[in-house]
């Protein structure tokens, strides 16, 4: 698939220009900037404890000490870890990303009485800070004998996914225009069949972008898991490298040594899921 | 609840209403129902227990007595913090939307040019700083605002400018975390691509042919054509705004001198440091009652301006 | 949707029933703790000793962050651990409201050795709820290659010849050197372009608190009826730390997220000469030593006019509501029992809580290890717990969260020069009293 697009574009190159130039520059400054963390990671996590924060700072390791890594994954159970995590994380995206779907078509292109009523409260929902309703939550789980459980968080999942991707999801199915699923209801399309055959394909770009930030967030939420998690055999990753730090002492090297194996992952697949942004737009050439 | 049954045609047998129409409101309900189980089972129940304690002495402890309104007249009237940390979150919030929208819609113009190359590789670099889980990237950033051992005075002095304390001074703490928020801007800036992607290009062809510059086209095509993804990074920045919380949790405790003492922390503090959980829903829900107010503007804002291709309204 | 919501009910009360319907027969205790993987195995591995001599079963509930919001809200829900760790600022105010077991018997049984008093939380009703699991003082770390390099002697290492607060600041100003090897007070020395500084202290209550109380002055009186922030005696020191920073030029403006985790790093680079910090420093420092040959060594702290030193030490607690109190005691015990906490107290992490290890060389020998303990640790810090440690105020008042959280901000205005100490304390003073008078009326006193 890469080729020949490579192809096509090498075809319909223009001369480069000053502006496109200035572009390019513009765009490696950023470049510059946003990795500045990753490298400082990785430099921090081959160094020894003390280097990590000597002044001034070391652009890199008096020795590089590529054993840290070595010894991290002795002190940290990544494959458990790793295995939970993708138990939590899997049923969870797919249940956010069908529900919050059906939310969002439904409050978008769907008119039904109570809807704005529905709507108002999906919004209402996230401005309350969280801190307070801790509490009330725990209890209505821990009551359903889902403490130390992934039902927590399989059921907000499976319940809508959450409100800032309900709204997006409604958002976006607004900006569809409606002739799509009218013209397929004339032909005799339930809004099933409307749902899962014209919208979905033509929500691609939205549909990744949700997938790719309730992936995010559930592969680096610590909080969540915290609170409903009671002992290690059922930690995630994210709870696993604050396994690292201790209260008094930390290995900040070994931290940043299983953040940035953590990191990569979630990179790799950000890079493969943002290619189908592009296919977001040819499938809504061809349907238009 | 009451509501969606009465209007739910359970029986059939709705008379006035047409087959269409009543097909219609079924659908709606039925692809909105995993949601309605959210909200009763999971958040409205939830947030209505803490409204309630919010008029009580509640410590998680003992047994709670009712007070009244004294929590909410406690807050607006006597509390050290409260003022303070009302003033704080305002300025984060309404600083980072600022930066923050601007740099990731520039962002994300910039890699929607069609004569790019390599887009894959700037766009995934962009938006790592977004896949740093948030601790980590607060404690990177407060090595790099260290003003003695940091990585950004190591430059400053590297090039001859002034040292600066960042986050360690009342005056520049606030806005060093705005510059922060902007650099974690990338996942704003995927949700601006998400719109962008559905900006048609015939349109902005249309308006290159007939002699329209870049200014042109952005504030007549693309700023319409995505104002509903403008509409909801705006609203989700302010209300992110106000819940930032691992800023002051991990780097700064809410200082110095409370210039980073973050309402959503206050409330963390004032509830399990101090087990004042009446006190601390009170103050939860004089949020709730501010962001309504800010989010009420917002959706009046956009509401005559946001265009929803040939959606109803 | 009834019928589904009668479904999911049905379904909740199904599982509610599994979960509870094992622990009828056998005693199974829950404990919970926090620290990392390494304190972790080594606390389990007194569980399971524990379940070996006595054949109690004991699940061991694992956070390793932000403790108090999980206790809490298990605390709401009824479902508290039988015993655990508990973080040091929550514990006498949990205790206030009930929420933890008088632990008198166990400290006045027999088989329980004398703990020292320093390490006792004791509630408003003066029963001992809580005892440190580790003891941790206050000391000043020094970096003798510099101290070599500058030719300056090093820290006393014994309270008697403590450095006066005077002497303190001359040796600061001997080891702070900026880019031209200025010290401060001489001609044309930059205080914006310092190399090495004489002293880093951590801005923490647990650090200013022995400082004060060395001056006469205190955050609470010494009867704890009153806040003594206000003194005389405690403005000046508040004062001679800011002048550190601000007119002397001999310290860093301390930066919270960073103060813990450094020393190693500024010996490494010689950037600060002294330190001050608790005894846990020790293992850290112990591995840097090891990693980087960091040289460094302990001393006691500078004094106003006594010396004076404090501590840190969270308590093993049993929480209300265990159904099983004795065998969470005797828990306890195993727990707060040295011998089966020799890996702590051997990699410098821990300070033994019981008294005989103070005074008893066998003991002393056991505690100390080569290439862990540094060469003055003996006296400045065995010797100096014993004599001049007066224990931290979390161990008797249930609302310093509280006050920290208002005086420590407060000073920062002074810490950047921007107000005097006075007029810092004046800012919050009255707020102060207010929730401490609050706090006192809510526990009777």
């Amino acid at each position: 698939m890469a080729a020949p697009k490579i192809d096509g574009i090498k075809k319909n190159r223009a001369p480069v220009r000053v502006s496109t130039l200035a572009l390019y520059v513009v765009l490696i400054a950023i470049s510059f900037v946003s990795l500045v963390p990753l490298y400082w990671m990785l430099r921090s996590s081959l160094m020894s404890n003390a280097e990590i924060f000597v002044f001034p700072p070391r652009f890199t390791p008096k020795e590089w000490r590529w054993t840290n890594y070595v010894k991290t994954f002795q002190n940290f159970a990544a494959a458990r870890y790793f295995k939970n995590t993708m138990l939590l994380l899997i049923p969870s995206v797919i249940g956010t990303l069908l529900t919050s779907a059906m939310a969002g078509y439904a409050l978008g292109r769907i008119n039904f009485p109570g809807r704005n009523v529905w709507f108002t409260l999906v919004i209402g929902s996230m401005i309350l800070p969280g801190h307070v309703t801790l509490i009330p939550q725990y209890l209505t789980f821990s009551k359903m004998g889902m403490v130390n459980t992934y039902w927590p968080f399989y059921l907000a999942a499976w319940f809508g996914g959450g409100a800032s991707n309900i709204f997006l999801m409604r958002q976006f199915m607004r900006t569809l225009p409606r002739d799509y699923d009218e013209s397929a209801y004339i032909d005799g399309a339930n809004r099933v069949q409307i749902f899962l055959r014209i919208l979905v394909p033509l929500c691609a770009p939205i549909m990744i972008t949700v997938g790719i930030f309730s992936f995010m967030a559930y592969w680096n939420d610590f909080q969540g898991p915290l609170i409903y998690l009671q002992n290690d055999k059922k930690f995630t990753l994210a709870l696993g490298i604050l396994t690292l730090r201790g209260a008094y002492s930390s290995k900040w090297n070994y931290i940043m040594a299983a953040s940035l194996v953590m990191v990569i992952p979630a990179i790799v697949l950000f890079a493969v899921g943002q290619r189908y942004f592009l296919q977001g737009i040819v499938l809504t050439g061809i349907k238009g | 609840m009451s509501k969606a049954k009465s209007s739910l045609p359970v029986s059939g047998k709705l008379h006035g209403m047409s087959q269409m129409r009543r097909n219609e409101i079924i659908a709606g309900y039925l692809f909105f129902l995993p949601t309605i189980f959210g909200i009763l089972l999971l958040t409205y129940g939830q947030m209505i227990y803490s409204f309630v304690i919010s008029f009580t002495d509640w410590n998680v402890f003992g047994s709670s007595k009712f007070v009244g309104l004294q929590n909410y007249v406690q807050l607006l009237t006597q509390d050290f913090f409260f003022w303070k940390a009302m003033k704080v979150t305002l300025t984060y919030a309404f600083g980072s939307v600022l930066l923050t929208q601007a740099v990731a819609l520039l962002m994300a113009m910039l890699l929607n040019n069609k004569h790019l190359h390599g887009k894959a590789i700037f766009r995934t670099i962009f938006y790592v700083p977004s896949i740093v889980p948030a601790v980590a990237s607060c404690l990177l950033w407060s090595w790099m605002f260290n003003p003695d051992y940091g990585l950004f005075n190591a430059a400053l002095s590297a090039v001859g400018l002034p040292k600066s304390a960042w986050i360690y001074a009342e005056s520049s703490a606030v806005p060093s975390m705005i510059l922060m928020s902007a650099w974690g801007c990338g996942a704003t800036m995927v949700v601006y691509l998400a719109g962008l992607s559905n900006v048609p290009t015939t349109l902005l062809e249309a308006v290159e042919i007939d002699g329209g510059g870049v200014w042109v086209k952005f504030w007549n095509i693309t700023v319409p054509m995505i104002s509903p993804v403008l509409f909801y990074n705006t609203l989700m920045g302010v209300i992110g705004g106000f819940m930032t919380f691992t800023n002051a949790y991990v780097m700064t405790n809410g200082g110095p001198n409370n210039a980073t003492l973050f309402v959503n922390f206050l409330i963390y503090r004032t509830a399990f440091g101090n087990n004042k959980f009446g006190y601390a829903s009170a103050l939860a829900w004089i949020v709730f009652v501010v962001l309504a107010t800010c989010t009420l503007a917002i959706f009046k804002f956009f509401g005559k301006k946001v265009y929803y291709g040939s959606a109803e309204n | 949707m009834k019928k589904l919501l009668i479904a999911l009910l049905m379904l909740t009360m199904i599982t509610t029933m599994f979960t509870m319907g094992t622990s009828a027969e056998e005693i199974t205790l829950t404990f919970s703790g926090w620290g990392d993987a390494n304190e972790k195995a080594a606390i389990e591995a007194i569980l399971n000793k524990f379940t070996e001599d006595t054949g109690i079963k004991v699940e061991y509930l694992y956070v390793p962050d932000d403790y108090i919001t999980k206790l809490t809200t298990m605390a709401a829900s009824g479902e508290l651990p039988d015993a655990g760790y508990m973080t040091e600022p929550d514990c006498i105010q949990w205790a206030n409201e009930g929420m933890l077991e008088d632990m008198t018997p166990l400290l006045e049984s027999e088989s329980f050795s004398q703990k020292l008093e320093s390490n006792q939380f004791i509630d408003k009703n003066g029963n001992v709820v809580g005892i440190s699991m580790a003891n941790e003082t206050i000391i000043l770390y020094y970096n003798p290659t510099y101290f070599d390099q500058m030719g300056v002697a090093y820290p006393p290492s014994n309270a008697a010849d403590a450095w006066t607060w005077e002497e303190f600041v001359d040796v600061c100003r001997q080891l702070t050197v900026d880019g031209n090897g200025l010290h401060p007070g001489e001609e044309g020395f930059d205080p914006d372009n310092i190399k090495s500084y004489g002293v880093k202290i951590p801005k923490a209550s647990s650090i200013y608190e022995p400082l004060l109380r060395s001056n006469g002055g205190g955050i609470y009186t010494e009867d704890f009826s009153d806040i003594a922030l206000d003194r005389p005696e405690s403005i000046e020191v508040f004062q001679a730390l800011a002048d550190l920073i601000q007119v002397e030029h001999v310290a860093p403006s301390p930066s919270d997220a960073a103060s813990n985790m450094d020393m190693a790093s500024c010996f490494l680079s010689n950037s600060v000469g002294m330190i001050i910090d608790g005894q846990w420093s020790i293992m850290s420092m112990a591995a840097a030593k090891e990693e980087d040959g960091i040289d460094f060594d302990v001393a006691v702290l500078p004094k106003f006019d006594t010396p004076v030193t404090g501590n840190t030490g969270g308590p093993c607690v049993v929480f209300k509501g265990s159904k099983h109190v004795d065998e969470a005691m005797k828990l306890c015990e195993y727990i707060l029992t040295t011998d089966y906490v020799m890996t702590f107290i051997n990699g410098g992490l821990w300070q033994p809580t019981t008294l005989d290890w103070y005074t008893n060389e066998d003991m002393i020998a056991k505690w100390l290890t080569e290439g862990v303990h540094p060469k003055h640790y003996r006296e400045a810090v065995i010797d100096y717990t014993l004599n001049n440690l007066q224990k931290n105020s979390f161990f008797t008042v249930g609302c310093t969260a509280q006050i920290d959280n208002l005086f420590l901000p407060a000073l920062d205005t002074a810490i950047l020069g921007e107000t005097t100490a006075q007029e810092s304390i004046d800012s919050v003073i009255e707020e102060c009293r207010r929730v401490y008078k609050e706090y006192l009326a809510s526990i009777g006193a």
